[in-house]
């Protein structure tokens, strides 16, 4: 970088200066990007983990892939067999309607160790008994508040042929509320104990209880193992017993679906911040040269050589990605600081301010991005315009 | 034992062709400290390609050009370019001063960016010109004698062993085209040998030494200078 790079660039508004607002967007919204999905990504994190994720392990049952070994009784029990584990919760997914009052038509799961209801009324027991629910505060319409406390009539389907039905009725004690913008699985879930939660899938499926966990196997079981040291070699020991086993930290850490395509999107965004620099640098580099050959050629003879040139030209560059990356990343931090409230709303999660501050790799992208790109740039624009001597150029054109 | 100082430039031969064609065909060329020369020529016949390389912007295809004793041809690019900075100050008619620069920071740009450093030697460099009350103007606000006196000064301000002047007079009414005259003069009275280009008769009769150029060919157009005119 030349001195001369600080008059040109602070005074000359035909120097790369002009490269400045098109950079900090970019780098402001790469830096947003990143600030809100690590907000995101740390509020579900925490979410999961803070429910003891780190010392869980969940199995899957994937339908007709016969090499997964489906989550039947026997099957559960060795899970349970296995060394450090200390809990097998199996999950069956069924449904519960309005029997009495009120429209409703809630989908029906296992109050497993992974999920952290956020309780809003009432309180979940240590161990939900077979004649509790734990439901939204509000689901299609019905406030379920004035409920709390209450042992109401829920009705189910039992299936009695291939195609026919019949509706039984199961009356449960509703002994807790939850904020309803909490679903990690799905929207207006009602939550059982394991026991009747397999009662009313074994039902709709039109088996005995017994029989359906012993066939048909639960959809997925949350596996608690004593410590989090033994969560590897646990994990280790049910994937050899055929089981498709994953940690919960791993699952929470590679989050799936949203995350994983804002983490694209943000590499994708860096992509775009480095071409968008180097494309600008090329373009920018040869019409300013272009336009200030005349100043070129004048210092030349005041001493400069074409390297110095050039790094006059990089020295612009440098300046304006530098500040371009800095204005950027501040403003980018800024404003994924001021979209805490709403992500927070959006997600039905906490999200404290520091969630929201990106990431160390993305900052230092978009501060570095900016200045590297333009200045490679720079280099491959000035090229062919400073192959011939400015001061001979700039005398040809006068 | 010789202590005379060598000449300020002593070109010897020199020779410089481009891919295109033209060029200069040989120039013979010595100048003391503190003498003042004239080239003449038509468009065409070399001129800018004689000031460039005796401002060491071109390297000769053929020949030797000294500076101060240097054998300009043994340097690095680079110390070529330094050389040009510290011994040679060179004032363009048409390529002036650097726009976004004040009056005297175009003069202290003859040092380098280092702009501050040399602010004082660049004012009192105008004052003695009579144009202290210009140093702070932005250069597009000056007339365009103004801004060739600025150019002069900046060539001038270091003091350096040549200075080499391309047209100083061109477009200048006569009053300014002789301020101008005069302060390349006081430069040459101060020890730098003064080489101009020009078109015009009477800047070059006004010299102490008078070339011509003419299809890449330069020789001496008058041996008597005006000087021992004068003192005659």
């Amino acid at each position: 970088m030349s001195r001369w790079s600080l008059y040109t660039w602070k005074r000359d508004g035909r120097s790369l200066r002009r490269a400045l607002p098109t950079l900090t967007v970019l780098a402001a919204l790469l830096t947003t990007s990143a600030g809100v999905a690590a907000g995101a990504a740390e509020a579900v994190e925490r979410d999961v983990l803070g429910s003891g994720g780190l010392t869980q392990i969940e199995l899957s049952s994937f339908e007709g892939e016969e090499s997964v070994r489906p989550l039947t009784t026997s099957a559960l029990q060795d899970a349970e067999n296995a060394p450090g584990v200390r809990q097998v919760v199996a999950d069956y997914s069924s449904g519960l309607y309005a029997e009495e009052d009120g429209t409703y038509d809630l989908t029906s799961h296992t109050l497993t160790p992974g999920d952290d209801l956020p309780v809003t009324k009432g309180k979940v027991p240590a161990e939900l008994g077979r004649s509790e629910v734990v439901l939204p505060a509000v689901a299609q319409g019905t406030d379920f508040a004035p409920l709390l406390g209450r042992t109401v009539a829920f009705g189910y389907t039992k299936a009695t042929g291939a195609a026919s039905g019949t509706t039984a009725v199961i009356k449960l004690k509703i002994v807790a509320l939850y904020d309803p913008t909490w679903q990690a699985d799905g929207p207006g879930v009602a939550y059982l104990s394991e026991d009747t939660a397999a009662l009313l899938a074994a039902a709709r499926a039109g088996q005995e209880p017994e029989v359906f966990r012993d066939k048909e196997g639960a959809q997925s079981a949350t596996v608690v193992v004593d410590h989090q040291k033994q969560v590897a070699a646990a994990t280790k020991t049910l994937q050899d017993d055929g089981f498709s086993a994953s940690p919960v930290s791993d699952r929470v850490r590679n989050l799936p679906g949203l995350f994983g395509a804002a983490d694209l999107a943000m590499r994708v965004g860096v992509l775009i911040l480095a071409l968008v620099a180097i494309g600008l640098g090329v373009v920018r580099a040869a019409d300013s040269t272009r336009a200030r050959i005349g100043q070129f050629a004048i210092l030349r003879i005041l001493g400069s050589g074409r390297p110095e040139l050039r790094r006059i030209l990089l020295g612009e560059a440098v300046l304006s990605g530098g500040v371009a990356g800095v204005v950027g990343v501040a403003v980018g931090t800024g404003v994924s600081l001021a979209l805490v409230s709403p992500l927070s709303d959006v997600l039905g999660l906490p999200i404290k301010l520091t969630d929201a501050l990106p990431g160390p790799g993305w900052v230092a992208a978009a501060l570095l991005l900016p200045a590297l790109g333009l200045a490679v740039g720079t280099l491959l624009g000035s090229r062919e315009v400073l192959r011939r001597d400015p001061y001979l150029t700039a005398r040809a054109h006068s | 034992m010789n202590t005379a100082s060598p000449p300020a430039v002593a070109a010897e031969g020199l020779a410089f062709s481009y891919a295109s064609g033209g060029g200069l065909t040989r120039a013979d060329l010595t100048l003391e400290a503190g003498a003042m020369a004239a080239v003449e020529g038509p468009s065409g016949s070399g001129k800018s390609t004689l000031l460039a390389l005796l401002g060491l912007i071109l390297s000769p295809s053929a020949g030797s050009l000294h500076i101060t004793g240097t054998d300009t041809g043994a340097l690095a690019p680079a110390e070529r370019d330094l050389l040009r900075q510290r011994s040679i100050g060179i004032v363009l008619q048409d390529l002036g001063l650097l726009p976004f620069l004040s009056a005297w920071e175009n003069v202290a740009a003859a040092f380098g960016p280092r702009l501050g450093r040399h602010r004082t030697a660049a004012r009192d460099l105008l004052g003695d010109l009579g144009m202290a009350q210009l140093a702070d103007s932005r250069v597009t606000e000056l007339s365009g004698g103004q801004r060739q006196r600025i150019a002069v000064a900046r060539a001038a301000v270091k003091q350096p062993v040549l200075i080499l002047a391309d047209e100083p007079t061109s477009g200048l009414d006569p009053k300014t085209a002789n301020s101008v005259m005069n302060s390349l003069r006081s430069c040459a009275e101060r020890g730098s040998a003064v080489l101009i280009v020009t078109h015009d008769s009477t800047v070059a009769g006004a010299c102490d030494q008078r070339y011509v150029l003419d299809e890449g060919v330069l020789s001496t157009a008058h041996k008597e200078t005006a000087r021992k005119e004068n003192l005659a």
